[in-house]
């Protein structure tokens, strides 16, 4: 059962509320270079896309880390059976995340005078590099949050002989953000050096912490809200860690590709990161097709929305459209096109923020002691993100189709005169996605802001009989089903991978783009429309099972 | 499956798993041992500057907030990895000191004059420079003194040649083919080209029309203020720019960067023309305006100088 047994959960709800600010503020600066992505002078002078790029990269990763905190400040006491206590060290920690991503909004805008604040061979105030934009105070006084998390937590864990994977999963993840964060902060002269440590964060953390802490996390939320199999779900949780450290370990070698470093990173990255989607793969099946999970009557709609769009979009975002970028023969097409932000936008928001939202909308419920919540809004709400996420990979998948053929295949060097215009759909439609994207967020975090006062009435306890539904939509799926669903999204993936890969004809090199814009024109409109499909599937023959609510 | 053959399963793959980590160390310390064909950045060095500085100040700009290196970055800007071996140095020079606007031929010729009289640059002339970078000669034809898509950043003095520098090493890296060589034919070019305006212009349209017949001074000033790129730092509407504003400039008292004060006479205009950084403005670098010695004929500092008094 999911429920504030200890005081110290409460902690759980400033962070929230945080992570939701933050959220706001992030797709704010979103919207803005979107909108200089339409019209590049646009405050160009007073607030260059540079800038605010790197402060909507970093508000998301900060984002989504509050969230996470959120979660294992509401979660870890449940696993300890023990209260968190130190609470002013939680609350600490709020004021070093607030002090943080105040003075780091602001230190960013010195790139615009080339002030790094160079002192001791480090950057001070800013350091350039994508991902690693902000300087080493900021640095080290996150490295310092993530210490006191790992304290708070690790401290009242039980002992080790009786950890559960959960306990494993949460443990590892928390000690890897604090060990591999440390991997950002050196200035290195060599550039394939410096790229080389670079991804030790940036891979390490979202393809291997990250992913290490989702599994935990959802695990755990999976069978306290749900009342799933405790052993099926640790099962999931151990190969799921496993495979993901087995893949992902020398599978960042596909970052390594054409950075200066040996060739034959090619065949050691494109080998392990290719089977970085299995662990996705079985998750997915393993967990909602056993047949206890299968039938689990979603209580809590919201939550439940969420944190399965999380497992499916890390499938499609994470899974399929990373698989079509890691070999070195789509690779060397699509490297450094908008093709990656379409993997990245997707993969990271689509699994990680929506895994933190439905975490929040698991646990305010039961911080705010409401019994029945209104969840309309909510429903509404996802619907707008879901359709915002998947139409901005859109935009950026076809716009980067585009860029790839004209930027990189015909090498055209004018950027701004031809690749720019070339592309000026699909900025524009970024926009308009990123708006939908916004207004479902605006809704979500009113929702959840305000969540206490649209309570609804608690209803007596009444069983519902199972209806007996004609329609098949809303019978639960079979296991042949759920497979067909995850072969036609497989499917749709290599049409893709088939699309870069055909860069590499002749013909298309030679000035034909037919085949290219084919694949990929049919191909992600198809990807959206049957992981639309597959969740609206899916989410209604699970709201059709028996409940008592 | 059983527990034992479930724990049994476990350890092996952790095991597998710490094979895996070997295998990771030793195939990240091959690529980075001594004996191995890798750039050291410290051995790049321009007009005094290292690589290594100029990776500093890269950095400090944040320009793979808008570029990518190497591929990586934000992608709302050219690659950079080898734009020193499109452009050149002199290229970087002319660009880099007004990144808002595209060099001229003239502001290009005086940074080639520039390297070769200091012995950076190995060719003899403006001509062998197109001949070595034809990228550079097709941006002059195209756009020469229209505005970028960048910010114009007032970069540093020895900032840019720092950068130069690391454009230079970077260039160097061997990126194992990346990016892909063009096989295209420049026909199919051209065709994409033109449907975006961005047409060659073809031999017999003159790109730069002489002056015909008898203009007003100060309009044919104006024409050279915007050829030799003056425009580029000089504002003419008072704001501030890389240089000082020309409005109002003729005939006031300025003070320079040691404190004291001069009138902006015909005779310090002139002056400034020929050595700019004897008299600096306060509030301004030297080390950014070139000389334009030998470039300009005396009608032309005539010229200037009458546009430069009619701004008030």
């Amino acid at each position: 059962m999911l429920e504030v047994k200890y005081p110290s959960q409460r902690l759980a709800y400033p962070f929230f509320v945080t992570m939701l600010i933050f959220f706001l503020i992030q797709i704010t600066y979103g919207l803005t270079i979107a909108l200089q992505q339409v019209d590049p002078y646009f405050l160009q002078g007073i607030l260059n896309f540079n800038v605010l790029r790197a402060t909507h990269v970093n508000l998301a990763v900060i984002w989504v880390l509050t969230g996470i905190i959120a979660t294992l400040f509401y979660v870890g006491p449940l696993l300890a059976n023990r209260n968190m206590g130190r609470a002013w060290m939680a609350w600490l920690l709020l004021v070093v995340i607030w002090a943080n991503v105040l003075w780091t909004a602001g230190t960013l805008i010195f790139a615009q005078q080339g002030i790094a604040g160079w002192a001791y061979g480090q950057p001070w105030f800013q350091e350039g590099l994508e991902y690693l934009e902000a300087g080493r105070i900021t640095d080290i006084f996150l490295w310092i949050g993530f210490v006191i998390v790992a304290y708070l937590i690790l401290r009242i864990f039980p002992k080790v002989r009786e950890w559960t994977e959960v306990h494993w999963a949460l443990a590892i993840g928390i000690v890897g953000l604090v060990v591999f964060w440390l991997f950002g902060m050196f200035f290195i002269p060599a550039i394939d050096l410096q790229e080389y440590f670079r991804w030790f964060v940036v891979h390490y953390w979202v393809e291997g912490i990250w992913e290490i802490l989702y599994l935990g996390l959802a695990g755990f939320l999976l069978y306290t809200l749900f009342g799933g199999d405790r052993k099926v779900i640790g099962v999931a949780v151990f190969w799921g860690v496993l495979l993901v450290v087995m893949a992902g370990l020398i599978g960042n070698g596909h970052h390594y590709f054409w950075i200066g470093t040996p060739a034959f990173w090619q065949f050691w990255g494109a080998l392990f990161s290719a089977l970085e989607p299995l662990p996705i793969i079985l998750g997915i099946w393993h967990v909602f097709l056993h047949p206890k999970q299968s039938r689990i009557p979603p209580t809590n709609r919201a939550a439940f929305h969420f944190i399965f769009s999380s497992a499916l979009l890390e499938l499609v975002g994470a899974g399929i459209l990373g698989f079509t970028q890691t070999f070195p023969m789509t690779n060397v097409w699509e490297h450094g096109t908008w093709v990656t932000p379409a993997h990245g936008h997707l993969a990271l928001f689509g699994t990680f923020g929506m895994l933190v939202i439905g975490a929040a909308y698991a646990a305010i419920p039961t911080i705010k002691g409401i019994q029945r919540m209104d969840d309309r809004l909510s429903r509404a709400a996802f619907w707008l993100v879901f359709a915002g996420i998947l139409g901005m990979t859109l935009s950026f998948a076809l716009g980067g189709t585009v860029q790839v053929y004209v930027y990189r295949v015909l090498a055209v060097e004018w950027f701004g005169a031809v690749v720019r215009p070339a592309m000026q759909l699909w900025k524009n439609l970024l926009f308009v996605f990123g708006t939908v994207f916004a207004l479902g967020v605006v809704a979500l975090s009113y929702d959840l802001l305000t969540l206490k006062q649209r309570a609804r009435e608690p209803e007596k306890a009444v069983v519902h009989p199972a209806r007996e539904h004609s329609a098949w939509w809303r019978k639960p799926l079979s296991t042949f089903e759920m497979g067909a669903w995850l072969v036609a999204l497989w499917f749709i993936g290599f049409l893709l991978t088939g699309g870069l890969l055909s860069n590499n004809l002749p013909s298309v090199r030679l000035g034909d783009p037919t085949l290219p814009y084919m694949l990929a024109g049919i191909g992600y409109p198809a990807l959206v429309i049957v992981t639309t499909l597959f969740a609206v599937r899916f989410l209604r023959a699970c709201e059709a099972q028996p409940s008592t609510k | 499956m059983t527990d034992k053959e479930e724990a049994r399963g476990r350890t092996t793959g952790i095991v597998i798993f710490g094979v895996l980590i070997v295998i990771f160390i030793v195939i990240s310390g091959i690529s980075f041992a001594g004996g191995r064909d890798r750039s050291d950045p410290n051995t790049f060095v321009f007009q005094g500057n290292s690589a290594v500085e100029g990776k500093r100040v890269f950095q400090s700009y944040d320009c793979m907030g808008c570029h990518t290196m190497l591929g990586n970055g934000a992608y709302f800007a050219p690659d950079l990895t080898k734009v020193y071996e499109d452009g050149g140095s002199a290229w970087l020079l002319a660009f880099l000191s007004s990144p808002g606007t595209w060099p001229t031929e003239q502001v290009l010729n005086i940074r080639v004059q520039q390297l070769i009289q200091s012995g950076d640059l190995d060719v003899a002339s403006l001509e062998e420079y197109y001949a070595r970078y034809p990228h550079v000669q097709e941006a002059i034809e195209l756009f020469a003194g229209k505005r970028t898509v960048m910010p114009n950043l007032a970069l540093k003095p020895g900032e840019i040649p720092a950068m130069t520098a690391f454009f230079i090493y970077t260039a160097e890296i061997n990126t194992a083919g990346w990016p892909p060589a063009r096989i295209a034919d420049a026909s199919v070019i051209e065709k994409l080209q033109a449907r975006y305006g961005v047409l060659l212009p073809t031999p017999d349209v003159q790109v730069i029309s002489p002056v015909a017949s008898p203009v007003a001074l100060a309009a044919q000033g104006e024409q050279l203020a915007s050829s030799f790129g003056c425009l580029a730092c000089h504002s003419i509407d008072g704001s501030k720019a890389v240089g000082p504003t020309w409005l109002g400039l003729s005939g006031a008292t300025v003070t320079l960067a040691d404190g004291s004060t001069v009138t902006a006479g015909d005779a310090y205009l002139r002056e400034s023309i020929l050595t700019p950084d004897l008299k600096v403005v306060q509030g301004f670098s030297p080390g950014m305006m070139p000389s334009y010695e030998g470039q300009l004929l005396p009608a032309d500092f005539d010229a200037l100088i009458a546009f430069i008094s009619g701004l008030k």
